[in-house]
């Protein structure tokens, strides 16, 4: 079990930090395991969108260096473009990052995985999916939604 | 056609196709790329076709694009570049250089010129089969499925005026393409069950289609066209 990781949390997932600590996780760096969460809340311009990206490259680059799991949470209305543009190229560029780096760390054993939730989701649930997917448990490139706004949607 | 075709990245490979199957079917092509080269592509197309010349990650390189295309009926968010390397090795230039040109200047072009597109209007934007995970483009990935992304979002705000898809090519016979090393051009190409690259003619068939009437039920949909790599071991 990796007990600890970097969780990135920005604005609009501020339910996500207290969730992961009840459920078990130790706060660490990036090398220990990366948890980072989609920015659903105050994008106003592309220039918001380009550093939540920026941000997602420089955490997943120190995780992957020191063979840490990484794991994506990102919202499942943004990636089907629900709640506008800016929140829907974050979402689907973070699944996308997922996948990507499921495929670069599948040689030697390192993790990737997304987690998609609902704009209203329970954060124990999305909690304790996190920690399993961080741990992979075979798990790796995986989607897994927690919540019901998938349904009969082309998502993933 | 009621209005002006967009097509960027258009002086060679895949953008160079569309902007020839574009104008055949009787579009008035606006031409655009930083590369002078585009200014040969229009004067192959002939009739109303025309080039901007510019740099689209500057706003005043997409102002002439808009400017060139009044009541334009159709944009190809085509230009697009790679910058390859495992994550762990890539710079942070060549993480920003592919976000910015791959989806932040196809994102700002539609921004602007869509409130000025005819009703009935289409969008493509070009992703890639790269969006469902590819090793060495971080980058890359990222900015196709964000682009994958755009395209849901602006499908439901811009409905009903402007249908908005995307395309997601897999390995196409482009320079793109070429500058891989060779032997893993092979390898890939070795795991696609049509055996070969696609020609950018046909990803133009693709792209036709999409901003023509005959499309006319579809949007916010990616279709992906890799002869058949995504489903293949
Ligand atoms: N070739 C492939 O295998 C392949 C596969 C999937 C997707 N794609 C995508 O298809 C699109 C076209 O690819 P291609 O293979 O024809 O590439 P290409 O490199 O042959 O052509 C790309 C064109 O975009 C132009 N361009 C790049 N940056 C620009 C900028 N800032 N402003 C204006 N023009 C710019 C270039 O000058 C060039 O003419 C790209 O978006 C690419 O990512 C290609």
């Amino acid at each position: 079990m990796t007990a600890r990781a970097h969780v990135h949390a920005p604005p609009g997932c501020g339910w996500l930090v207290p969730a992961l600590r009840d459920a078990g996780l130790g706060s660490g760096e990036p090398e220990d395991g990366l948890i980072f969460a989609q920015r659903s809340e105050g994008l106003t311009s592309f220039d918001d969108v380009e550093a939540e990206m920026t941000e997602s490259f420089r955490l997943t680059r120190r995780a992957a260096s020191a063979g840490a799991p990484a794991l994506y949470v990102v919202c499942i209305a943004d990636l089907l473009g629900q709640r506008g543009s800016l929140a829907a190229m974050l979402a689907n560029g973070l699944l996308s990052a997922a996948r990507s780096m499921a495929l670069e760390g599948r040689r030697d054993g390192r993790i990737a995985n997304a987690l998609g939730h609902d704009p209203d989701p329970r954060p124990e649930e999305v909690a304790s999916w996190a920690l399993l997917l961080l741990e992979g448990r075979g798990v790796t490139g995986g989607f897994v939604a927690v919540g019901a706004g998938h349904l009969a949607k082309v998502v993933p | 056609m009621s209005g002006p075709a967009v097509v960027t990245g258009a002086a060679r490979g895949i953008g160079r196709a569309i902007a020839h199957k574009l104008a055949a079917d009787g579009f008035d092509v606006v031409a655009v790329d930083r590369d002078p080269k585009v200014e040969e592509v229009a004067a192959e197309l002939g009739g109303g076709a025309r080039a901007v010349v510019c740099d689209l990650t500057e706003p005043g390189g997409r102002r002439l694009v808009v400017e060139a295309a009044p009541r334009a009926a159709a944009l190809v968010n085509n230009a697009g570049i790679t910058r390859d390397a495992l994550v762990t090795k890539m710079t942070e230039d060549d993480f920003g250089a592919v976000i910015r040109v791959n989806l932040r200047a196809a994102f700002e072009l539609t921004a602007e010129l869509a409130p000025t597109m005819t009703d009935r209007g289409a969008i493509v934007s070009m992703s890639s089969r790269a969006y469902l995970g590819n090793i060495g483009q971080y980058n890359y990935s990222m900015s196709k499925g964000a682009l994958v992304g755009m395209t849901r979002a602006l499908a439901q705000e811009l409905a009903p005026r402007l249908r908005v898809n995307a395309v997601a090519p897999g390995l196409v016979a482009t320079d793109m393409a070429m500058a891989m090393p060779a032997k893993v051009r092979d390898k890939l190409v070795g795991r696609v069950p049509l055996g070969r690259m696609a020609e950018p003619g046909e990803i133009a068939e693709l792209v036709a289609f999409l901003v023509s009437p005959a499309a006319s039920y579809i949007t916010g949909q990616v279709v992906v066209a890799c002869g058949g790599r995504s489903v293949a071991p």
